[in-house]
């Protein structure tokens, strides 16, 4: 529900009620519907500088049929009679001193005709019959079924709630306990590589609070996460950096910076994973391979390999998730001249993060040797679609012979630059491959 | 409802303060002046009424009307008797009835006074034939008609418009508001206009007097039930009729007759004297109905449709009414038919705050009682 807070403050309300609880059948006034309200001005003053005690008073309800005969208004404090604040209204009363409501209609009198008119108040609250004392009391607006003997215990009545003080002789209205205004919050959450947007809006029903004044705080479970914001036109927002890989969950709690609003906190908005798809992924490099028997002795061997190559997170470029990383491996030979010439092939399986799977062949490579590398490098790779079907379709990454030649050792570096393409729709996650390098 | 008429009570706070200053110098009764001097048709009797016969007496130069009260005693005749005055309606009767004295035996007053054989022609009568009394000896001839309200203090809240009552509202609680129950003693109360509560007085004139008994009458009452009702005072016989003076408070109430209201407010016009002694009265309204309404000549006049009314008599003698005496004759054009020289005298009436009656003015036929004692 929205509501305005001055509003509230004015609307000074109050019930048209019974005097007594549990009147005779005859007492028909025990139940008056609806509730009626008095306004009245001033609503605040100090019984020591006031002239009158009110200017004017209305009642938005009028006299029911059987309580037309005549009314009053009244202070009460704690259920007793302190005395009539205005003299005796009754249907003759002259039209220029206002409406008493004895017709049935609305009740309105003021000064502005008859500056002295008693029918609006006659004393002043320091004046009653009894002392007002200090705390709460009543302005009551009877009706009176009887002028000669109106009956304040059985006659209905529209009331107003009100203050006095009786040291400093000040009164007015009660300070209104306006209902905090219940809220909603959202949260909404995006993320772009290891970095996670987290933006809340707070609402007062349906629409935006943009009065609320407050802070918002972002959890992940019970763990804050980021630092607290002020809240600005209702909304509210964060951006964590370096968050993890994985799946994450996160709540905003709104928290009022006054009584106008209640605090609440949203629903858990999640990312279902990073969308930094193999971020600080590696790709172990699992090797297997063979050594060809030499006839002469001497071995073919992978003495050196990357373990792990981390590609890194990809960013978007040309349609595509990029990455990159470098793959190294050195290949000796020792074996005797006129040996079979040998192959490094690589083939890569799937990236998987959790459930998720990325075909290996949207990663591809540019096989390079360095300078005094006896072996060759194998062909470009492109991811797919770049080639057919990119790494996942196994490839040379270097070949050579023996050498006859001296050294009769040989020794080639070999190194490929690892390009992964991965498509713009991958979802977002850790993802990991092996690639087997073979050596024959 | 409270009614205030504020312009009205102005008017009447005016004349008290004119009646003060001249209440000193007049004399506190009126017989026939000046003194010694005898007039052939003698009344005495009711006090409602003696102010409007002695004004009828202005136009009417037979009359010669004795009030209620004066000196104690009053010589009618040229050289007669001086006996007691008759005070009130049934000591006018009395009176009269002495004065006819058929039986040669009859004495004023009863049994100690004199013999008066003579001295009374008519007894001025604010009230109709007993049923005490029947027979015809007497005729009570019509010639206005009053009016009883209430009255209340001019400066009080109480309220001037007031429902009469019914007995059949006596099981009703709480108690409307009425004077039958205000009488009763089951209403002692009002709200006055700062919802204080104002204790009522109801006060009666004194015993005896004919403004008592009808108002008792009117509100369906008896000296029992204001006895039972424990309230309603006289205090101690002392208020009299068409008295202001004894409101003083703002809860009194008392019955005032409207004639004598409006005739003291007319007393600096009247061609005799009349005592203004409203005091700071005003009158109510009795179930809506004003007890008096602007008169096309000025002033105000008794409400013709006013509830609580009565009509008001001369008492004489049957016999005199069929006589051919020089002097019965001149009572018969005094007194019987509606062009006799009383009602021929509207606008006297009228002035006295009475209300004229029509053809039932000086009806010789209707209201018959037999000779009270």
């Amino acid at each position: 529900m929205k509501l305005n807070m001055r509003f509230v403050a004015l609307a000074v309300a109050g019930a048209m009620v019974a005097g007594t609880v549990g009147l005779s059948a005859s007492a028909q006034a025990a139940e008056i519907t609806p509730v009626g309200t008095i306004t009245i001005t001033p609503s605040s003053g100090n019984v020591n500088t006031d002239v009158n005690f009110l200017d004017s008073i209305a009642v938005n309800t009028g006299a029911p049929v059987g309580f037309r005969a005549s009314s009053g208004t009244f202070v009460y404090q704690g259920g007793v009679e302190l005395g009539a604040i205005a003299s005796a209204r009754n249907p003759s009363m002259v039209s220029t001193a206002g409406t008493n409501g004895l017709d049935g209609n609305p009740a309105f009198m003021d000064r502005s005709i008859i500056p002295t008119n008693n029918f609006v108040s006659n004393k002043l609250l320091n004046a009653t019959t009894l002392p007002l004392a200090t705390g709460a009391f009543e302005l009551r607006y009877y009706y009176f079924a009887s002028a000669t003997a109106p009956n304040r215990a059985t006659d209905p009545y529209v009331k107003l709630n009100m203050t006095y003080d009786a040291t400093t002789g000040a009164w007015g209205l009660p300070a209104v306990v306006v209902p905090a205004i219940a809220t909603t919050t959202s949260l909404t959450a995006s993320a772009t590589g290891t970095t996670v947007a987290l933006g809340a809006t707070v609402k007062a029903g349906t629409s935006v609070a943009t009065a609320a004044t407050g802070t918002v705080s972002f959890f992940e479970g019970a763990t804050q996460v980021g630092t607290t914001q002020t809240v600005a036109a209702g909304l509210a927002s964060v951006s964590l950096t370096g968050v993890a890989v994985g799946t994450h969950s996160y709540t905003a709690t709104f928290t009022p910076s006054n009584t106008v609003y209640l605090a609440s906190t949203s629903a858990p908005a999640s990312i279902g994973a990073l969308i930094a798809p193999i971020e600080t992924a590696a790709v172990p490099v699992a090797i297997t391979f063979d050594i060809a028997a030499g006839t002469n002795g001497g071995v073919l061997q992978l003495t050196s390999r990357s373990s792990n190559v981390a590609l890194g997170t990809a960013t978007i470029g040309g349609g595509t998730f990029n990455a990159s990383g470098t793959l190294n491996a050195v290949v000796d030979d020792s074996r005797q001249a006129g040996s079979p010439d040998w192959s490094l092939t690589g083939v890569m399986g799937d990236f998987a993060a959790g459930t998720k799977t990325l075909s290996g062949k949207y990663l591809g490579w540019t096989p390079a040797v360095t300078a005094g590398s006896v072996g060759n490098a194998g062909a470009v790779v492109l991811p797919a679609p770049g080639s057919v079907n990119g790494l996942k379709t196994s490839s040379q990454l270097s070949y050579g012979s023996t050498s006859a030649a001296d050294p009769q050792v040989t020794s080639t570096t070999v190194s490929a630059l690892l390009q992964l393409k991965a498509p713009k729709n991958t979802a977002a996650g850790n993802y990991a491959g092996v690639l087997t390098l073979t050596l024959i | 409802m409270l009614k205030k008429t504020r312009l009205g009570f102005g008017a009447v706070a005016a004349f008290a303060v004119a009646a003060l200053a001249l209440g000193v110098s007049v004399p506190a009764n009126a017989d026939p002046t000046p003194v010694g001097s005898f007039k052939p048709l003698v009344g005495v009797g009711s006090d409602t009424t003696e102010n409007i016969v002695n004004g009828l007496g202005t136009v009417v130069p037979n009359l010669g009307s004795y009030d209620a009260t004066g000196s104690a005693t009053i010589q009618t005749r040229s050289g007669g008797v001086l006996f007691n005055r008759p005070n009130g309606s049934g000591n006018g009767q009395r009176a009269l009835s002495a004065s006819i004295n058929l039986t040669g035996t009859r004495v004023w007053p009863a049994t100690t006074g004199v013999n008066i054989t003579g001295q009374v022609d008519f007894a001025r009568s604010s009230s109709a034939p007993s049923s005490s009394f029947p027979g015809s000896d007497l005729t009570f001839i019509p010639y206005a008609r009053d009016a009883v309200s209430f009255a209340v203090s001019a400066a009080s809240d109480f309220p001037r418009d007031i429902p009469a009552g019914a007995a059949a509202q006596d099981s009703i609680s709480p108690a409307p508001f009425t004077l039958r129950n205000i009488y009763r003693g089951t209403v002692t109360s009002y709200a006055d206009a700062e919802f204080n509560s104002v204790t009522i007085r109801p006060l009666l004139p004194q015993t005896g007097s004919g403004t008592r008994s009808f108002w008792i009458g009117q509100l369906g009452l008896t000296e029992a039930n204001i006895t039972s009702g424990g309230v309603a005072t006289d205090l101690g016989n002392t208020v009299q009729e068409h008295n202001g003076t004894f409101v003083t408070g703002a809860g009194d109430i008392v019955p005032f007759s409207v004639a004598q209201f409006i005739q003291q407010g007319n007393y600096a016009s009247l061609p005799t004297t009349v005592v203004e002694r409203r005091g700071n009265i005003q009158l109510g309204s009795i179930g809506t109905n004003k007890p008096y309404v602007p008169s096309a000549t000025g002033g105000v006049e008794l409400n013709a449709a006013f509830p609580v009314n009565r009509l008001v008599f001369n008492v004489v003698s049957t016999a005199r009414l069929s006589g051919t005496s020089a002097a019965d004759v001149q009572l018969q054009q005094a007194f019987a038919g509606s062009t006799s020289q009383v009602c021929a005298a509207a606008s006297t009436i009228k002035q006295y705050g009475f209300g004229t009656i029509g053809a039932l003015c000086g009806n010789t036929t209707t209201y018959k009682q037999a000779f009270q004692f």
